[in-house]
């Protein structure tokens, strides 16, 4: 999930850049972004998780789009799932295991523009200890100046779906979903 | 009921369970007829984790693989043996040290009191519980020890464990120990009707390690488990004899029914143990 946030941010910096035409580091906002997941509970519904702390940079280069960067690190014990036993049985060692991987990363590595406001981010996700690429669809929704603080700011959406046991998470497949599907909104600030 | 994940797993380790422990009554060897219950719990991992974790593991749960299956062979090679007393004991107070050490491997780079403490805890309790399955394990029927006895108290500890586990943030290693429990009941059926001693050091490791691997993930890695009620544990390997002592005349009861009545003692501290979680888990059980 922090790969596909940070995946998003890359393709959102990217797409700035190239609206901006020009290069620019930005720092995820985490009071004004969300990164969260859903996956199938026993076919009838689908459950919601978030990661309440995380943390990325995005450098772009508008001229040279492939060459934009983002890393993104979630804390993995920020999970929260508005059930507390669930969220200590998430956070154990059969899923999560936040002990022993405390953190998620997301390094994108390859960013591909649709149009003026869209485009995918392909990235290495490292969970639980495997590392695996990760393609988000990205949709930049603003880049501009913020009015309340006067920061050049940029948020975007980003939409991606990977599997669990592709991870080595594989407890309950079956009964509960493999498909994890990824809702990221993000704001992030250009640095000064 | 097969579409509860839990019901299948039980299901397919039940199946296992008869299917094996009938094949090894072909050999008569008791040697052989050991490997049933640990082969059961490899399979038990195996349904509820829904793979063979890749060598080397990486994470925790990964790692109750190989230790059950490593303690399995270990257990094998001490049963081919002429004299094994001296390392079945070495055994026995050596390997929780080792589970202890590489599962809470990631957080003994920065040890603490309360993680010295646990650790300690659980690498003795380790000893007493192997220890003790070892004992029994070579004590004859009539000193109330035995196959039959033996995979009884196996079978009270994953039960017992089970519930703990699930309070303590695994309900995996609820559903992995419900499956074992329902396997080795398949392979204690068998042992009852056609005994073959099928409980010697590759049962007691093989079994016992894989327990203490998951007790201690639970303990050291998810780090939620109910001590109180983990420490009851230890009861379980000597009530049955405790209780046969109290209550089962040696002229009187003997043979198969009393490794029976003595297993069905041992599983007694269940009723602690879950009176125990009831009180100290009210709300999260409600």
């Amino acid at each position: 999930m922090r790969q596909t946030l940070a995946s998003v941010s890359i393709a959102a910096a990217v797409l700035a850049g190239a609206t901006a035409g020009k290069a620019a580091d930005y720092t995820i906002d985490p009071t004004h972004s969300h990164i969260l997941f859903t996956i199938d509970h026993l076919g009838f519904a689908k459950m919601v998780g978030l990661f309440s702390d995380f943390s990325g940079n995005i450098s772009f280069d508008a001229n040279n789009v492939p060459a934009s960067k983002v890393n993104v690190t979630i804390k993995t014990d920020s999970l929260q799932t508005q059930f507390a036993p669930r969220d200590k049985d998430l956070k154990g060692a059969d899923w999560f295991n936040v002990t022993e991987f405390p953190e998620m990363t997301f390094v994108g590595t390859e960013f591909v523009k649709k149009d003026d406001h869209t485009g995918t981010l392909t990235g290495k996700l490292t969970l639980h200890g495997v590392t695996k690429p990760v393609t988000l669809n990205v949709v930049v929704n603003k880049v501009g100046q913020n009015p309340l603080d006067k920061i050049d700011s940029a948020g975007f959406s980003a939409r991606g779906t990977f599997k669990r046991s592709d991870f080595g998470m594989k407890t309950y497949l079956g009964a509960i979903g493999d498909d994890v599907d990824l809702v990221i909104e993000i704001e992030a600030k250009k640095k000064s | 009921m097969l579409e509860n994940p839990i019901a299948l797993a039980a299901l397919i380790c039940f199946m296992l369970g008869l299917a094996l422990s009938s094949v090894v009554r072909i050999f008569r060897c008791s040697t052989v007829a050991s490997t049933v219950l640990p082969i059961i719990f490899l399979a038990s991992y195996v349904v509820t984790y829904q793979q063979v974790p890749a060598f080397p593991p990486v994470g925790s749960t990964n790692k109750i693989f190989y230790i059950a299956l490593a303690a399995t062979v270990a257990g094998l090679v001490v049963d081919l043996l002429p004299r094994t007393a001296i390392y079945r004991r070495l055994l026995a107070v050596i390997t929780p040290l080792l589970i202890v050490g590489w599962i809470g491997y990631p957080r003994f780079a920065k040890p603490d009191i309360e993680l010295i403490a646990t650790a300690s805890g659980l690498w003795l309790g380790g000893i007493v519980l192997l220890w003790r399955l070892d004992t029994i394990a070579t004590a004859a029927p009539e000193h109330n020890g035995g196959s039959i006895v033996g995979t009884a108290m196996l079978m009270a500890l994953l039960l017992a464990f089970a519930p703990v586990a699930l309070l303590g943030g695994s309900s995996t290693s609820l559903m992995l120990c419900l499956a074992a429990v329902v396997g080795l009941a398949a392979a204690a059926l068998w042992e009852i009707f056609v005994p073959r001693g099928a409980f010697g050091a590759s049962a007691v490791l093989g079994v016992g390690c894989g327990l203490l691997a998951m007790i201690d993930t639970v303990t050291l890695i998810t780090r939620e488990v109910d001590l109180v009620a983990l420490a009851l544990l230890l009861l379980i390997p000597y009530a049955g004899q405790v209780s046969a002592r109290l209550l089962l005349p040696q002229n009187r009861v003997r043979g198969r029914g009393r490794q029976i009545l003595v297993g069905i003692f041992a599983a007694t501290p269940l009723l602690l143990v879950m009176a125990v979680l009831l009180l100290r888990h009210r709300e999260s059980i409600s």
